[in-house]
């Protein structure tokens, strides 16, 4: 009797053990993600020929379109955005190029018309198949990190597996906005967009909460990389009217045309003939 | 030679009416999309748009500088008695429309006060150039920075300080050249009316 309670006692032990541990073992494995695509390697993937940017001419309005880059094959974790977040993400930042009043339309463009490592030849193809003369092409870089903290001894019990927040979870978000002309190949500017978002979850619903975190990294990221893109879109502006000869700023036909006296010179005249008024005043 | 006294216009009539006209149409929205002229409506009939483009602005810039510019000119000139600028208006804002219509076939939309507003300062400057006890070469010299602006624009078909990308539009240099001969003009005429008179 006592020889068989002391194997049921090892049994049990064992049994208890190997679980512990499978569960330690299925619930602490894949501490690191990332995800990632690059402007670089789907523009530039072809080492032997490179295209040289020629004279940017920017017909306005512009018809601009929006597209993510494919993932990178650096990446390492296959996962990635569903093409309904893609979309979703695409939508709020299209929405910042509609206020301008220089840009006619935006196309958001699906993932499916970017091949991988297309380079300007799939631009190309995209320009005579939407029209868009200007892309902003969007890649990003996502790191999550999970380490368990203090309150994972709970997992022991069990329980604590389901109802513990011992997971803490680490997003760092990139997102980046790179604009081009494409018939001239050049790079007109970007802006980058970056978040980070900690968190917490249990064992359980880990996967789930890594989910709802890249997704919330992503919007957070967005909506820097929205504000940091009117800044560069300012310093854009700036740039053509100083390089006149590398940017040449034509109006298509069914143009909308204005008469418009111009700050400048406005104030010009103002002053002046505040002057002259005065002046014949005091006489 | 003075204008007689019951020629002479002691309220900005005209200016405040066109400025206000203009604040109007740009802050009701619905206003712009039925002032603004459109070459393929006017070819279906909506005619009054040749008339009602000038009071059209495309943003809120567009509408401060031309306004501001106006209503100083305009002030200017209708306190000084200069009762012809009536007709200096009238001819700024029905020539450009016209004028578009016949030759500038791209043309999708027009709208702006600068034809008027640039109408009103050269005749201002001509006739104070003339009028004037003192500073007339500072006229002439405004009424020159005028022409030579013009000149400039139209030759480079780009303007030289208004920015392209920054605004809305194309900025058109021919309704600025409307503005200066719809001013010249009048003025010629009117000294002509002025020789007349003194010789009765």
């Amino acid at each position: 009797m006592k020889a068989y309670r002391s194997m049921m006692y090892i049994v049990l032990s064992l049994l208890l053990s190997g679980y512990v541990t499978g569960c330690a073992a299925f619930y602490g494995h894949q501490r690191t993600s990332r995800y990632t695509s690059s402007v670089v390697e789907y523009l530039y993937a072809n080492k032997q020929h490179v295209d040289v940017p020629t004279i940017t001419r920017l017909s306005l309005p512009l018809q601009v379109g929006v597209a993510f880059v494919p993932e990178s094959k650096a990446g390492l974790k296959g996962g990635r955005l569903s093409e309904q977040e893609r979309m979703e993400l695409m939508q709020r930042i299209s929405a910042e190029f509609k206020k301008l009043p220089f840009v006619k339309s935006i196309e958001v463009i699906p993932s499916a018309y970017l091949t991988p490592n297309g380079g300007f030849a799939n631009l190309d193809q995209i320009r005579t198949m939407y029209g868009v003369d200007v892309i902003a092409l969007l890649s990003y870089d996502q790191v999550q990190h999970t380490d368990e903290g203090l309150l994972s001894l709970s997992y022991w019990t069990i329980v604590g597996a389901y109802i513990i927040k011992g997971e803490k979870n680490d997003t760092s978000t990139m997102v980046d906005a790179a604009v081009y002309d494409i018939s001239s190949r050049k790079l007109l500017f970007r802006a980058p967009g970056t978040s980070h978002i900690q968190g917490s979850a249990t064992p359980v619903n880990l996967s789930e909460q890594l989910r709802t975190d890249s997704l919330q990294g992503f919007h957070s990221a967005s909506d820097n990389l929205v504000v940091n893109l009117q800044a560069q879109l300012e310093s854009f502006k700036v740039k053509i009217k100083e390089m006149p000869k590398a940017y040449v700023v034509e109006h298509k036909p069914g143009y909308t045309g204005g008469g418009s006296m111009g700050a400048a010179f406005s104030v010009l005249l103002l002053g002046l003939g505040g002057f002259a008024l005065w002046r014949g005043r005091r006489r | 030679m003075a204008w007689p006294e019951t020629l002479r216009v002691r309220f900005p009539v005209i200016t405040l009416s066109l400025a206000v006209a203009s604040l109007i149409t740009y802050a009701v929205p619905q206003l712009t999309p039925f002032f603004v002229y459109d070459r393929q409506l006017v070819f279906e009939g909506q005619l009054w748009r040749l008339f009602t483009a000038p009071f059209v602005h495309f943003s809120e810039s567009h509408l401060l500088w031309n306004l501001l510019v106006f209503v100083a000119a305009g002030y200017a000139t209708e306190l000084a008695g200069y009762r012809r600028f009536g007709l200096v208006c009238i001819l700024s804002i029905v020539v450009p429309g016209l004028l578009f219509l016949t030759t500038k076939p791209d043309l999708a939309q027009y709208g702006g006060l600068s034809a008027i507003a640039t109408g009103s300062i050269a005749y201002l400057c001509l006739w104070r150039a003339i009028q004037a006890h003192t500073g007339r070469g500072l006229w002439l010299a405004m009424f020159a920075l005028l022409i030579m602006k013009i000149f400039v624009e139209t030759a480079i078909d780009s303007p030289i300080f208004a920015q392209s990308v920054s605004v809305p539009f194309r900025v058109l240099p021919s309704a600025h050249i409307v503005g200066v001969v719809a001013a010249v003009v009048t003025f010629f005429s009117d000294r002509r009316k002025m020789g007349q008179m003194d010789a009765v």
